[in-house]
């Protein structure tokens, strides 16, 4: 693998910010050099509309988009590029299952999600089941931050139509066994649709859709070094030909007369409207980055890190500070690690970082229900996220700036 | 600009007038959710101005900080004076230069304050 300066020599970001100590990948990830020269090339050479025109230009891009969409389906274990759906972000992914799977429900149906989403998997259910008489129900994490198989058994129900799960936690780190999960959950209901928010693990987690066997998964593509406002939405072909399509307009119909339309399949059935090809086509070169690294030794890279700054932050802080989720020397922690500290508000300890030109997320970061229930005084945390441009420096400048936190903060009467 | 400055830290470690008050009849909760900051701010009125006035509740340093300045500015006067300060008086009175990824911690309590003496009006109509 190449030094962690090597790496961010190719980013950018990092000439235009000298000393940049970014921690904050779980948000957004930095844009590769590649990615933004694939842009430039969409916006200088074919920056034309797809599928309409027959000139060559347009065939160009439409070759292009539908390259990255096979590509798309390769890199996520699927097997046709006829799975991938092209979104805006995991948001506009779950929203459109919400919506797509609603008129295959009926009242009382249950959903079951946990209770480490973000909001993106929590809000969209939520109003589902208000507005339509169906049941939510929300499956606890331990204090470590895992959930148990048989917490989860009890969880789900032959009543149970769609269980939707985050795979790794924007909060806690936690890997959940998806597969395992998925697998408990159809001896409950042989039937039921399982999706995976894939939004932290597209990138780093080396299974793919099929191994998981899962009927959805969606993530983002600026969470993968692509372009922001790119998203995916994977799903088995069986469904996506027979559900209903979410947004209506010019590209998704066959034909159309005064009074009726002809959908098309999938994926043009679910991709009304213009999509956001350069976008698109940027997301194709990130691709390229994670698969030069490998998704595996991206996985390890991260987790590393975060063991190393687990033992360090307990180390120099001893009982001041909370740490959340599983314990890295007897679990598997992703590059996610959340704490508090104690005295100081986590929004006052990431503005101090800022100072030192460290960034990190401090709030409830899109996962309030969550933490509700993480034992802290602020109900917030700060959040650190490690990727391949991250080294031990990060930790060593991360510390200091925490140790500068707690002396100004120290209560001294 | 370093906003932690020497005052802030101050009304954050001492803050003046924590607690609440007998009479909660004009009391108020907000609380801003994306951080995490929560407070509670009670005033006691008499003949069109503030007499007492305390606040509870936990967040960054800004939130209590200026929640603490706020009710030290409050107290002793009356109500027309206070529905009058603007956001941007609030925040000199913390003395210091406000981003907005944080004005929102800066101005919990002033918000609090203009809740109350709005529904305090409405009620004294
Ligand atoms: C687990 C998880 N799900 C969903 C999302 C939402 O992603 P986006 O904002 O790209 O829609 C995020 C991003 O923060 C996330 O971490």
């Amino acid at each position: 693998m190449l030094s962690s300066q090597e790496i961010q020599s190719l980013f950018p970001v990092f000439r235009n910010n000298p000393g940049l100590c970014y921690l904050d990948t779980p948000a957004s990830s930095l844009t590769p050099e590649s990615v933004i020269t694939k842009l430039r090339e969409y916006y200088e050479h074919y920056p034309v509309n797809v599928s309409r025109g027959l000139y060559t230009l347009s065939e160009k891009a439409t070759q292009e988009v539908e390259y990255v969409r096979e590509k798309t389906a390769q890199f996520l274990g699927g097997s046709s590029k006829d799975e991938i759906i092209f979104t805006r972000n995991t948001t506009e992914s779950l929203n459109l299952l919400a919506r797509t799977l609603l008129p295959t429900l009926k009242e009382n149906d249950e959903i079951v999600i946990t209770g480490m989403e973000h909001h993106a998997n929590f809000v969209p259910w939520q109003q589902l089941a208000k507005q339509y008489n169906l049941k939510l129900k929300i499956v606890p994490f331990e204090k470590d931050g895992h959930i148990e198989e048989e917490t989860l058994r009890t969880f789900l129900s032959p009543q149970t139509k769609i269980f939707s799960f985050v795979h790794i936690s924007n909060v806690l780190g936690t890997l959940n066994d998806a597969k395992r999960f998925i697998d408990i959950a159809r001896s409950i209901q042989p039937s039921l649709i399982t999706i995976i928010d894939g939004a932290q693990s597209a990138g780093n987690f080396p299974l793919g859709v099929r191994d998981l066997d899962c009927d959805f998964f969606t993530c983002s593509g600026h969470k993968m070094f692509g372009p922001k406002g790119i998203g995916i939405l994977w799903g088995k072909k069986k469904h996506l030909d027979t559900l209903s399509p979410f947004l209506y307009g010019g590209e998704m119909v066959s034909s159309v007369s005064e009074k009726e339309s002809i959908f098309k399949e999938s994926p043009a059935r679910f991709e009304a409207g213009t999509p956001s090809i350069g976008d698109i086509i940027g997301f194709g070169s990130a691709l390229d980055f994670i698969e030069s690294f490998g998704k595996q030794s991206i996985f390890d890279h991260e987790k590393t890190l975060t063991s190393l700054l687990w033992e360090r932050l307990s180390e120099t802080f001893g009982d001041a500070i909370t740490l959340f989720g599983p314990n890295p020397k007897t679990h598997i922690h992703t590059g996610i690690l959340s704490f508090a500290l104690e005295g100081v508000h986590p929004h006052d300890i990431s503005q101090i970082l800022a100072q030192e030109n460290i960034c990190v997320r401090a709030g409830t970061h899109c996962a309030m229900p969550l933490h509700k229930n993480l034992d802290t005084p602020f109900h917030a945390t700060v959040r650190v996220g490690f990727s391949l441009y991250n080294s031990p420096d990060d930790i060593d400048r991360l510390i200091g700036g925490l140790q500068k936190a707690r002396s100004l903060f120290t209560f001294s009467p | 600009m370093n906003i932690y400055q020497e005052n802030i830290l101050d009304h954050y470690h001492n803050p003046r007038n924590f607690g609440s008050l007998s009479d909660n009849s004009n009391a108020l909760s907000l609380e801003n959710p994306s951080c995490g900051d929560s407070l509670t701010l009670s005033l006691s009125v008499e003949k069109n101005s503030i007499t007492n006035i305390a606040f509870t509740g936990s967040g960054c340093a800004l939130s209590i900080a200026s929640a603490s300045l706020l009710t030290e500015y409050a107290k002793g006067k009356s109500i027309e004076e206070l529905t009058k300060l603007s956001k941007s008086a609030m925040v000199s009175l913390l003395g210091i230069e406000v981003g907005p990824a944080r004005i929102k911690c800066a101005l919990l309590a002033w918000e609090a304050l203009q809740k109350i003496l709005h529904n305090f009006s409405e009620k004294n109509l």
